[in-house]
């Protein structure tokens, strides 16, 4: 056994934070924390699926909202047109969105570069208006669904067990044999064809897991708002995620809950003093990229190597 | 005499108005080293490369053991028995020299085997990656990290890497460039070693005349000499095309 690196100290550390939230969301009387740290986790899931394919993978999507809006809208339909429970609305999500994502990944994993971004962004988009356009649906407005869940602390637990297999995921793939050809795909395309693996093939079936993922999300959002609009699937949405997984650092295990817990407490922090809050946070996404590659994980482990 | 492993006809490729490779056809036998050698810009990489499928050429066929492998995406080629080592060392630096050959000892494996966890699919394609990085003199150099090897160890590991496919015929684009003689030497040995069919693309025509059972030598795309290297050494034509100075 190696001894585990600094960030992985630090995420452990976070998770055992966020396990005991709620004890002390009780004991203060502040039900809004846990409201706010429910949205930490369901965001910290997006971001890790989206890691699998930017991160590891090397893949800039900039669609991912649009998986997660997915999976948030087959939740809302399977609650309002069946009925159906939380376990049928999760099905749903993760099956609809990773078949998006399938689609999508078939369609820009033929491109590199700026064209991937701009398929993944065009295909997302598309998905954004087709979810404006569902009239029944309450079109641009969004539209309540059922409370799933009345905000207990059983869902809280739900959300946080999730978000720790996730991460969990996220180790064991990386040390895979699967999770070494989408890492080496990310630096040298010709050197995984030349030992033979097909890489569109090991890109393609991560972009899918990595949607089913941003689908998990996506119900759990349902879950938590008993609400869904077509505004958390646009391109910015996906650029905020993009974000989370750069500033918490590219493909490592623990940077999308890190990079979600930078974005969510910037939000919290700044918004009280302006609705403008995006214009701290840019210039802060651009200080972590530049000064700190491999962005907050990146940060801890290098820093107590030297 | 021995059925052709590797058999290319008729390849020809044009860039714009220049024809890079003209109607070339060349045979590999088992065991057999085989050099193509030429001037920059003869075509050697870009006949290299088409064999191997990264370029698509205008008309020809490479026949790989009697299966016609033409229109095979690179991976296929690889698993149907085809290795390149590249020129430029361009392998992953920030991974060990292990990880880096079980890229190729892994190949073609099952999804199930390429989801088992790092520690046991280590288990699955140690016994071989190690025994290949002792072949190429790099056993004891399993753990680190590729970017700190020299460039002669990272030539050795290109061979390894090459290797690991367990390929019927390897593909080596410029084996010798910028080795010492003592590495040079080294590689020489081991493409010797190897035992299998070898084509390689190569400058250093010492090199070459030390190793190769045949050579072809190209000239803007065209084959102008091939056969066992004293008869091309000797052939007016093949020395024209080295130019001054570099004549063998």
């Amino acid at each position: 056994m190696t001894r585990p690196s600094p960030a992985v100290v630090a995420v452990t550390v976070l998770l055992m934070a966020l396990a005991a939230a709620p004890l002390l969301a009780a004991a203060t009387a502040q039900p809004f924390v846990l409201f706010l740290l429910t949205r930490l986790m369901i965001l910290a899931i997006a971001a890790t699926g989206l890691n699998l394919v930017l991160g590891i993978g090397g893949m800039p999507s900039f669609g991912h909202a649009a998986l997660v809006g997915v999976g948030a809208y087959a939740a809302a339909i399977v609650a309002l047109q069946t009925g159906g429970g939380a376990w049928t609305q999760t099905f749903w999500a993760v099956a609809a969105a990773t078949l998006a994502a399938f689609a999508m990944g078939a369609i820009s994993l033929r491109t590199r570069g700026i064209a991937f971004i701009l398929v993944t962004l065009a295909l997302g988009q598309m998905l954004f208006f087709f979810a404006a356009a569902l009239e029944p649906l309450g079109g641009d407005d969004g539209i309540n669904v059922p409370a799933t869940f009345a905000g207990d602390a059983g869902f809280y637990y739900a959300v946080f067990a999730l978000l720790a297999a996730a991460t969990a995921a996220t180790a064991w793939v990386r040390a895979t044999p699967f999770g070494m050809a989408l890492r080496g795909g990310a630096v040298n395309e010709d050197r995984i064809a030349a030992a033979g693996i097909d890489l569109p093939r090991v890109r393609l079936l991560a972009f899918a897991a990595s949607g089913a993922v941003c689908g998990l999300a996506g119900a759990l959002t349902t879950f938590h708002t008993a609400f869904v609009s077509p505004a958390a699937m646009g391109w910015s949405r996906s650029a905020e995620l993009v974000a989370m997984v750069l500033v918490g650092g590219a493909g490592a295990v623990a940077g999308p809950l890190f990079g979600t817990a930078a974005f969510v407490a910037l939000e919290e922090l700044l918004s009280g003093y302006t609705t403008r809050w995006h214009l701290v946070f840019g210039p802060v996404l651009v200080i972590v990229v530049l000064a700190a590659r491999g962005g907050i994980a990146g940060w801890i482990d290098g820093r107590t190597r030297d | 005499m021995t059925e052709p492993v590797l058999s290319v006809r008729g390849m020809r490729r044009r860039f714009g108005g220049v024809v890079a490779v003209r109607d070339v056809d060349l045979d590999v036998r088992d065991g057999e080293v085989h050099a193509v050698i030429g001037a920059n810009g003869s075509g050697k990489t870009t006949l290299l490369r088409m064999i191997f499928g990264e370029v698509q050429p205008d008309a020809g066929r490479v026949v790989l053991a009697g299966r016609d492998v033409s229109e095979l995406p690179v991976p296929a080629r690889v698993r149907a028995g085809i290795g390149r080592a590249y020129q430029i060392s361009s392998n992953f630096r920030g991974m060990s020299t292990a990880d880096n050959v079980a890229f190729g000892v892994r190949a073609g494996v099952g999804i199930a085997t390429a989801l088992l966890p790092g520690a046991a699919a280590a288990r699955h394609a140690g016994e071989r990656t190690l025994a290949l990085l002792a072949r190429v003199g790099l056993g004891k150099r399993a753990d680190d990290l590729a970017e700190d090897l020299s460039h002669g160890e990272h030539r050795q590991l290109e061979l390894a890497m090459a290797l690991a496919t367990g390929p019927r015929v390897l593909l080596l684009d410029e084996p010798f460039a910028g080795l010492g003689s003592a590495e040079a030497l080294f590689v020489r040995d081991l493409i010797r070693g190897a035992g299998i069919a070898v084509l390689m693309v190569e400058h250093d025509l010492d090199a070459v005349f030390a190793i190769a059972d045949r050579v072809t030598v190209l000239a803007r795309g065209e084959v102008v000499a091939s056969g066992d290297p004293a008869a091309v050494r000797a052939d007016p034509a093949a020395r024209e095309s080295f130019g001054n100075g570099a004549a063998p």
